[in-house]
């Protein structure tokens, strides 16, 4: 095709189109004699990473950001989406300020292999880059449920479409239908965060939609309420929430939304509902297990650092690391600081911080306009190597769900999106 | 050997350079040290009739035609900004299809030869011998010279820059991507609207910047924060339901980033930053809770005497701790939304 178009009618001839993010997008070349840091996964977790590499690094680092996607859905708040108080879009965040104010390259693609040894990653968009340290973020897998069709029964707990058709099949229900969710064995993403939304579904069906014939069942694969029992303990009495604890799925009928379940191992119950939602147990992300940085379901690192028990120059944050620490976006920003500190010291031969802390944070809604939190700070013993709560602490939670709290909850959840993300 | 055991060349450069570097810019901070991340560095030299154009690692891009001066050798002068990466693509008959002739530029500066400047004072690259008809060297017929021109230059306001990967140029082979001829059809990308339309649609300029980074989305000199107009389809931002930001104002950052010849291991600072999920990225929050940024003294009293959730935060650090925090929070300027000072 040898026509000319003038620039100008060139670009009409284009038409507006959506970006789409594949190609990539980095404005920065890679220079062989400053050292690499490649952060694969653009989360909480990992945007953090990436961000504070070049904060504190500066020009002494180079820092590229591979993320599959040019905008990232942050699950947090992202119950609210499904009441209407929050929108997808409005809890969409870009990478333009890593780019742009910090000097992060931002590649979106995805890894299709690691090479441990020659220390390079491969990339979907047939890139081939190399690395003197590795991050990897990639969040959390889903154990396969048989039957189970996320495009009919979305699990919802990657935040995104998979909200929106959740929200989409709530919007529909009538009086008289009923929501059933299952919440998957402990460790996974978001402790508070199923019962948060039973909460939040209960209290749209039956104050703000108004169909008080409608009903909630929470089947609980873990033997009590993992977190704030009291509170959301009360609060399914006080919305009438049907809370089966020992409940563990089965398998799911996509079509006919049935899931079908058992109680301490007893017989095989099954239940149907109008909307169901399934949020199966989970594992670190697919590239944890092609690459061989697990330890059964999670990967195994030296919380000092972040670094992997199994690989030299490879560190692990976010939820598929195994540290025990909870899987969340507050203390995957939380980690990544301490990460991103060790690496920046180790490309300096220093040696990590000694006594790292972390915390975690949560504010969960309850209602439309209340909330309840709880927190917690982490420190490293040196005895067992691992972290663990600072004893004597006695970290309180909420005392319950209030209007103050739900307030600040937008307070928390601005601050972590901005120190995230801008 | 790993590169970390490479010295630190970039030890002479100023925090202002890693501003600029970054695609920052003197609007972009608070420090006093910017004045110099805009500064410019001129290229100039005498070409045949051409036009020159500059693609820059920070999005940005620069063209100027040379002066017909009558004779043969034409003079031009095009600034760009000093510490930035640029390629240099010279074009002479850049308005007949026909006898364009397309030519990326290589630096041969002592010894040391790319494609990939950095400037930190003006180049005169004296007369470059441009083809003018016909490309030397074409193999695919995409009126793209297949080689580089080589010219020489001895400099010290130059680096050539040798690099593993350098996204205006993803293939490595001298030649800047938007003069690919990706599509193998004779017609490099830049001039192919076939492609164009089929491949490039997040990259519309056809740079090798994908335009949620680019901050010139059309290649027209104007960065897209003062550019009403993002897209150059002659519809402004503001009357555009599409790419276009149509709010052009520099962000201000209130983030004082860290000059790092050394990597400095800072105890407090570590600390702090666990404080900025809930108070802002080094202490400044965005939201009605208080930034903490500057706080010495009165740190500690706040930590305790809030109740609620910071109380129960409080106690998970130790007073050496909490020293450390103060101490290097001390070091920071007061936020302007301090709520207790």
């Amino acid at each position: 095709m040898i026509t000319r178009l003038s620039r100008r009618s060139l670009l009409k001839a284009l038409g507006l189109g959506v970006v789409t993010g594949s190609m990539p997008g980095l404005a920065h070349a890679v220079t062989a004699n400053i050292p690499h840091v490649i952060v694969v996964g653009g989360g909480f977790a990992g945007a953090t990473a990436a961000k504070y590499l070049k904060m504190w690094g500066g020009l002494g680092v180079q820092v590229t950001l591979i993320e599959a996607n040019p905008t990232y859905v942050s699950p947090i708040l992202s119950n609210l989406v499904l009441n209407g108080q929050k929108t997808t879009s409005g809890l969409s965040f870009g990478y333009a300020s890593h780019n742009q104010k910090y000097g992060v390259n931002i590649i979106h693609a995805t890894v299709d292999s690691i090479d441990k040894v020659n220390q390079t990653v491969s990339l979907s968009n047939a890139q081939n880059l190399a690395y003197d340290r590795l991050i990897l973020a990639p969040g959390i897998e889903f154990d396969a449920v048989q039957g189970h069709d996320f495009n009919k029964v979305p699990h919802a707990w990657k935040a995104g479409a998979q909200t929106n058709l959740l929200k989409t099949q709530i919007d529909a229900m009538v009086d008289g239908d009923n929501f059933v969710m299952t919440i998957p064995s402990a460790p996974y993403r978001c402790p508070p965060g199923p019962y948060e939304r039973a909460c939040v579904v209960a209290d749209y069906l039956q104050n703000t939609k108004g169909l008080s014939n409608c009903s909630v069942t929470v089947l609980d694969a873990n033997p009590a309420i993992t977190v704030e029992a009291t509170t959301f303990g009360n609060a399914f009495t006080n919305y009438g929430v049907t809370y089966i604890p020992n409940a563990v799925v089965q398998s799911v009928d996509s079509n006919n939304k049935t899931v079908t379940y058992s109680v301490n191992g007893g017989a095989a119950l099954s239940l149907s509902a109008t909307t169901l939602n399934v949020i199966p147990n989970q594992r670190a992300g697919q590239i944890i297990f092609d690459t061989q940085l697990n330890n059964g379901k999670w990967a195994p690192v030296n919380p000092l650092n972040y670094e992997s028990t199994l690989a030299s120059n490879i560190h692990i944050i976010g939820d598929s690391q195994a540290t025990g620490q909870p899987k969340a976006g507050h203390i995957g920003n939380s980690e990544a600081k301490v990460c991103a500190d060790a690496v920046l010291r180790s490309l300096k031969n220093i040696a990590p911080d000694p006594a790292p802390k972390t915390n975690s944070a949560c504010y969960s809604p309850i209602s439309s306009n209340t909330a309840s939190w709880l927190t917690a700070v982490y420190q490293y013993n040196s005895g067992t190597k691992q972290m663990e709560l600072v004893p004597g602490a006695s970290y309180p939670a909420s005392e319950g769900a209030t209007t103050g709290n739900y307030s600040n909850m937008f307070n928390w959840s601005g601050n972590l999106f901005q120190d995230t993300f801008a | 050997m790993k590169l970390y055991k490479a010295p630190f060349i970039l030890s002479s450069l100023t925090m202002a350079v890693m501003l600029a570097s970054c695609g920052g810019g003197g609007s972009d901070s608070t420090t006093t040290s910017t004045s110099t991340s805009t500064s410019a560095s001129v290229v100039t030299g005498t070409v045949p009739g051409t036009l020159i154009e500059a693609f820059c690692a920070d999005g940005t891009f620069y063209s100027e035609n040379s002066t017909n001066n009558g004779t043969t050798k034409h003079p031009f002068s095009i600034s760009l900004p000093s510490n930035v990466d640029c390629r240099l693509v010279m074009t002479t008959n850049e308005n007949d299809p026909v006898k364009r002739v397309v030519t990326p530029i290589n630096l041969d500066n002592n010894g040391t030869i790319s494609g990939l400047i950095n400037l930190s004072g003006d180049i005169d690259l004296g007369h470059v011998p441009l083809a003018l008809n016909a490309p030397n060297v074409d193999l695919n017929h995409d009126g793209v010279e297949d080689t580089p021109l080589k010219v020489s230059i001895s400099s010290a306001s130059v680096t050539t820059k040798q690099v593993t990967y350098d996204p205006l140029d993803t293939d490595g082979d001298g030649i800047p991507n938007v003069y690919e001829d990706d599509d193998k059809d004779g017609v490099s990308n830049h001039y192919d609207n076939d492609y164009l339309s089929s491949r490039k649609r997040d990259d519309r300029d056809g740079d090798g910047i994908n335009d949620l980074y680019d901050r010139d989305n059309d290649n027209d000199g104007l960065t897209d924060d003062r550019d009403n107009d993002d897209d150059n389809d002659g519809i402004k931002d503001s009357e555009e339901v599409d790419h276009d930001d149509s709010q052009d104002t520099n962000a201000s950052t209130s983030t004082v980033p860290t000059p790092v010849q050394n990597y400095t291991a800072t105890t407090g600072r570590l600390l702090v930053s666990q404080c900025a999920q809930c108070h802002g990225t080094n202490g400044q929050s965005v939201t009605s809770w208080d930034s903490i940024t500057g706080e010495a003294n009165e740190l500690a009293s706040e930590m305790f005497d809030q109740g609620g959730i910071m109380l129960a935060q409080a106690h998970g650090y130790s007073s050496t701790e909490i020293q450390a925090m103060a101490a290097w929070l001390g070091s920071q300027p007061n936020a302007s939304n301090d709520q207790d000072n």
